[in-house]
């Protein structure tokens, strides 16, 4: 038993660190704690039964209220509109950038290649505006957050 | 506290769970299941997620906990005079509800207990 526990504990606290840093600083040694009560209770009363049903209903709590903190923390909305700009900015370059004289003494077996090349490029800059445009807007709200913990 | 009301299900259920005093997580996920008849049965993630939501209300607030405490790493919440105003215009206004059920034949089984 004992080792099952050490195990069960180990997982449920590593799905708690999923949670945002705030919720977790506040809440994850309680909701740890509830969670032992429930499992060990659930063995006592209902054994296998129990504990399997004490772990269905803690993954679908821990889906649930996952998404409901991530959405408080208005991470989601940042990283949406943080996308949209870099994607516009990424549409506006295309436009901007000449094709012709960049691909006119190609074979067209290349041209595949560098527009294959090209097309990433676009992604992982994509992704690196995203990432920063989200750094960038979320500063206000991770100072609050520091500020807070204070 | 009027635009606290309706108040949702989880929060109603909390709130009645602290109306006899400060508990931890624990004893305030299984008042919830006896409410209930284990119709409802709490995980800690929504728990502490309206705990911490009635808390930014100023509807509920950490409390020292019983001098001798069973396990001294649990934290204990209480009401608050807000928290408690809440509940009571929330179950004022869920007792005009029945009221009206009844009149109108809706509920007409009498309230247990």
């Amino acid at each position: 038993m004992a080792a099952r526990s050490s195990v069960a504990d180990i997982v449920y606290r590593t799905l708690l660190r999923l949670y945002p840093v705030r919720f977790q600083e506040e809440f994850a040694a309680d909701m740890a704690l509830d969670f032992a009560d429930a499992r060990q209770e659930a063995w006592l009363e209902e054994g296998w039964i129990g504990l399997l049903r004490v772990w269905l209903r803690a993954a679908s709590d821990v889906a649930r209220s996952l998404t409901l903190q991530w959405m408080r923390t208005h991470i989601p909305l940042v990283a949406v509109v943080s996308m949209a700009i870099a994607l516009s900015a990424a549409a506006v370059a295309q436009t901007l950038v000449p094709k012709e004289p960049f691909f006119v003494n190609l074979q067209p077996h290349d041209r595949d290649l560098a527009a294959l090349m090209l097309l990433t490029a676009s992604v992982v800059l994509v992704i690196a505006s995203t990432i920063i445009f989200t750094l960038w807007f979320l500063r206000p709200l991770l100072y609050r957050g520091s500020q807070r913990r204070r | 506290m009027a635009s606290l009301v309706p108040l949702t299900p989880a929060v109603l259920h909390v709130l009645l769970a602290l109306a006899e005093g400060q508990r931890h997580g624990y004893a305030i996920l299984k008042d919830v299941e006896r409410q209930t008849d284990g119709a409802v049965r709490m995980g800690p993630g929504t728990l502490y997620g309206t705990l911490q939501r009635l808390m930014e209300q100023g509807l509920v607030e950490e409390a020292a906990g019983p001098a001798r405490p069973i396990d001294e790493r649990r934290r204990y919440y209480q009401l608050t005079k807000s928290g408690r105003a809440a509940l009571t215009v929330e179950v004022e206004r869920m007792e005009t509800l029945v009221r009206t059920a009844r009149a109108r034949r809706v509920a007409v089984r009498p309230s247990r207990g």
